[in-house]
């Protein structure tokens, strides 16, 4: 299977750890990602907030590149693929835009272009050929792992748009995890919001809404919460003791990428590199 | 005590806050000065004939136009820091001063020298100086007054520079000259004496005043904390021996208890209660908060409250809304404390198996409010009474002992405060009906909206692709905003205020910057209004609108410093990024320690990569800004 992979900023910066195993965990499962020559930042939150025609034209070079190379695109970072699959919608919804912007770029190719699917590695895995390959990997199942999975906004709204799973109740990386090994808990807070890009501007909000998440996942007594988004994985790994500070409470909850858990339990050599990484000592899982 | 650090500390105090801003009229009257220097001039030598020298007097006006304009831009960069410090305002005065002392002895000395009219106008500037600086200063720009003019005419006398002498002004000798002089110098002293002393008179009463007011208000929380505690201690007290937690009591005694547990809650508590609540109005230490306040959301509160004591007492509350969404302009908690006191008078003296009746509804501008009760009613003589402090009418006596007067008088005070009007009608054994009737904030916004923009909601659906229209206020997307606990107005409400046109209070809300985009209430939105998109939209105007208030600046500010650093290199540089946001929004060493540590993990890259074709993407900036 090959696809075009689109990181994103943060996969290759902030959250390398999601980056690294990405591909490591795709190349066990004979995945064979090629990165997008030239990608650009897909403008997240701040374009559409402030311009819809810069948010559309920042993601739209990446979905042309990705045309002309004729692959499925997949991310890793749902603010990338929110953004992409928004724009997607907005091409097939007023297909000029699309050669508007291929003059803009100055980027030469057909008006009837290569119709290419953009996928969340989350999707990717659940296709059922592939769920197969991952139960058959598995060497270190991660049976005493007690989790909650955490999905976000950005995966599965608006659902008309990116049609992951389910808005209200998103199940892929609960079966991915389930696949793995892991004891998944069920819980109500998989798509609530974790407060993302206010943590440099409005703190205490982000205090608030993570910290609802974190003192959730620790009343329940879980080991761990497993993430599928740069940005969430930030507000509850990078600024946990910094939450910690500010509200008083103490919870030492760490948070793994879904592909970091498959990583272990697929016993790949590179694991402790990415635990390293984080800001919330996970190395306990390197140990048994 | 330095000088400078007594003027920083006197800063909070009025009449200075108020001099700062005259600082703005000293330019303002700057303006007429320029232009009426040659005016004046022209007028002088067409009607009284005068020979003046109109160039060199025009050319005074134009300097005087062209530093005032410098002045203008200084201080309007001035006024919009977010800290002015006096210090800074104390230094522009006194430069204001000097130069414009230095251009009226030039026009003194182009219009007759030292008996020119024009020496009198010295007097303004010494006479704001003084109570605006401190006493030194005004000491030190007497005397550069009195040297500069000193100077100009005995530089003129002595024939170095020479003098404009007009028609009626006599030659003077030096004995004359000094005179003048000397009358002049006592005029800057005197001046600069008798207004810096009651200037400092009227600050050192100011500032006692305010500290007494602060002192006032610690004192009253202190009472108030004193009061209550023992109450309550005591009132926990007799509950647990009620609850026979101290042991078997007899039914007897346990009767005697609960007596004495309700009188204090009762009897004392409440009015202690009262008096606090009706001390801390008079003095002021209750400061409104005026915001528009659903009256739905205040009544239900206090009619809970009511309800617990009704239910005892078997006094049934009935509501009637007839708009739920009615709004006014007003206090949430003096509005709530006016209805509770209605609502628990009524209680109060309405026999059992009476009805209370609360009924709002909205006529022409006015939102009313009316609470009725079955009870005991008012007689005719106590009725314009009923509002007076302490006053409690003889058969309010006799139903029930306890009560201050106090209740009604704290009710008339809200409803003065908020412009509205109460009325009360009553008939003896029949009932009482008391009416409220207050501005209603919609209907004032219709009224503006006359006036303003009618085609908002048309732009922002419009823009949007949203149809607004369509919203019936379920209140499912307020439900499911993870931010409304902090933002102004909730998600369904901005849509009514785009419905009804309200352009400044939706642009101004900071609901619209703390949105997170997480698009929950879009996905539950029965007629799938996509908010997130509404919400970008009305960013965007508000950022266009010049005139708008920005609420959280910081969050307009990270979407603009993330998009300049995506212009720079098409790609997010996280550090260069944080490091430009913390500069323009402050905090910038807060985050310099987790920012190392993610630097020593690889991750956070050092230097920014740049995307080939990065051309093709600032074209885009350029389209769409």
């Amino acid at each position: 299977m090959e696809f075009s992979y689109f990181p994103g900023c943060s996969l290759h910066s902030s959250a390398k750890e999601f980056d690294l195993s990405t591909k490591a965990v795709c190349e066990q499962l004979d995945i064979q990602l090629i990165e997008l020559k030239n990608w650009n930042c897909c403008g997240a939150t701040s374009a559409h907030s402030l311009s819809e025609r810069l948010a559309i034209g920042l993601a739209a070079r990446n979905i042309i590149l990705a045309e002309k190379k004729g692959l499925d695109l997949v991310m890793s970072c749902a603010a990338c693929y929110n953004r992409t699959k928004v724009v997607q919608s907005s091409f097939f919804d007023n297909p000029g835009l699309r050669n508007e912007f291929m003059e803009i770029f100055k980027i030469k190719g057909d008006d009837m272009p290569t119709q290419i699917e953009a996928k969340h590695l989350l999707e990717v895995f659940h296709e059922g050929e592939v769920m197969e390959q991952v139960h058959q990997k598995v060497k270190r199942p991660l049976e005493n792992l007690k989790a909650v999975c955490y999905y976000g906004c950005l995966l599965v709204r608006p659902q008309n748009i990116t049609g992951f799973d389910d808005a209200e109740n998103p199940n892929f990386m609960d079966d991915l995890m389930k696949a793995i090994g892991v004891s998944v808990l069920d819980w109500s807070y998989k798509v609530e919001c974790c407060g993302a890009s206010l943590s440099l501007t409005r703190s205490d909000i982000v205090d608030k809404l993570s910290g609802k998440l974190l003192s959730m996942a620790q009343e329940m007594g879980v080991d761990c919460i497993v993430v599928a988004c740069p940005l969430c994985h930030s507000n509850l790994d990078l600024m946990q003791k910094k939450i910690e500070e500010r509200t008083g409470r103490e919870f030492n909850v760490p948070i793994f990428y879904f592909t970091e858990l498959m990583g272990i339990a697929f016993d790949i050599p590179a694991t402790p590199k990415w635990l390293e990484k984080h800001a919330v000592d996970g190395s306990f899982l390197l140990n048994n | 005590m330095s000088a400078e650090y007594d003027i920083v500390n006197s800063f909070t105090i009025p009449t200075e806050r108020e001099l700062v801003e005259r600082v703005g009229w000293f330019i303002k009257l700057r303006w007429y000065a320029g232009i009426l220097v040659p005016v004046v001039t022209l007028l002088a030598g067409y009607v009284l004939k005068l020979e003046l020298p109109v160039v060199r007097l025009s050319i005074i006006g134009l300097v005087i136009l062209g530093y005032n304009a410098l002045f203008f831009y200084y201080f309007r960069r001035l006024s919009k820091s977010l800290e002015e410090r006096l210090v800074t305002f104390s230094r522009f005065a006194n430069l204001q001063i000097i130069i414009d002392w230095v251009v009226i002895a030039l026009i003194m000395h182009n219009s007759g020298g030292i008996q020119s009219p024009v020496l009198l106008y010295f007097v303004f500037h010494i006479l704001i100086a003084s109570i605006l600086l401190t006493r030194r200063n005004c000491y030190l720009q007497a005397t550069f007054a009195t040297t500069l003019v000193a100077l100009t005419a005995f530089l003129e006398y002595y024939g170095v520079i020479s003098p404009v002498k007009l028609k009626f002004m006599s030659d003077l000798d030096i004995l004359s000259l000094s005179s003048y002089l000397s009358f002049f110098a006592s005029t800057m002293y005197a001046v600069v004496f008798l207004a810096t002393s009651v200037g400092e008179a009227l600050k050192s009463k100011e500032r006692h005043l305010m500290n007494q007011q602060a002192e006032l208000e610690d004192t009253y929380h202190t009472l108030a904390h004193d009061l209550r505690r023992p109450i309550t201690a005591t009132q926990s007290m007799l509950n647990t021996v009620i609850a026979g937690h101290g042991g078997e009591i007899s039914d007897e005694a346990k009767r005697w208890v609960e007596r004495s547990e309700y009188r204090l809650r009762f009897d004392l508590l409440e009015r202690v209660n009262d008096i606090l609540n009706w001390a801390a109005r008079r003095v002021k230490l209750i400061e409104s908060v005026i915001t528009d306040v659903m009256l739905f959301d205040v009544v239900s509160k206090a009619v809970l409250n009511a309800m617990e004591i009704a239910d005892d007492k078997g006094v049934k509350i009935v509501t009637d809304f007839v708009d739920s969404s009615l709004t006014v302009k007003g206090d949430k908690d003096d509005l709530e404390q006016m209805l509770a006191e209605l609502l628990h008078n009524a209680v109060k003296y309405t026999p059992p198996e009476g009805v209370v009746t609360l009924s709002i509804g909205a006529i022409d501008d006015k939102a009313r409010i009316e609470v009725a009760d079955t009870g005991i009613g008012i007689p005719k003589d106590a009725l314009s009474l009923v509002f007076r402090e302490f006053y409690r009418a003889d058969n309010a006596q006799l139903s029930d002992k306890y009560g201050t007067g106090l209740g009604l008088s704290i009710v008339k005070q809200v409803v003065d405060s908020h412009g509205g009007n109460i009325s009360v009608y009553s008939k003896l054994r029949k009932g009482t009906r008391f009416v409220v009737s207050l501005p209603n904030a919609e209907y004032e916004g219709l009224k503006e909206t006359e006036s303003s923009d009618a085609t908002f909601l048309s732009t922002v659906e419009s823009l949007s692709g949203q149809k607004l229209t369509n919203c019936y206020q379920c209140q499912k997307c307020a439900a499911g905003c993870p931010v409304i606990y902090t933002t102004d107005y909730t998600v369904n409400q901005i849509i009514r205020l785009v419905q009804m046109n309200q352009e400044s209070k939706a642009l101004q809300s900071s609901m619209i910057w703390l949105c997170a985009a997480c698009e929950t209430c879009g996905v539950r939105c029965p007629n799938d209004i996509k908010m997130s998109a509404v919400m970008d939209v009305l960013k965007q105007l508000a950022l266009r609108e010049e005139k708008m208030e920005i609420k959280e600046k910081q969050i307009s500010a990270f979407h603009s410093t993330f998009l300049k650093n995506i212009r720079s290199n098409g790609r997010i540089h996280e550090l260069g990024m944080m490091a430009a946001l913390r500069l323009k929004i402050g905090g910038l060493f807060s985050d310099l320690g987790m920012a190392f540590d993610m630097i020593k993990k690889g991750k956070l890259k050092i230097l920014p990569s740049k995307v080939k074709g990065i051309r093709g993407i600032r074209r885009v900036f350029k389209t769409a800004v």
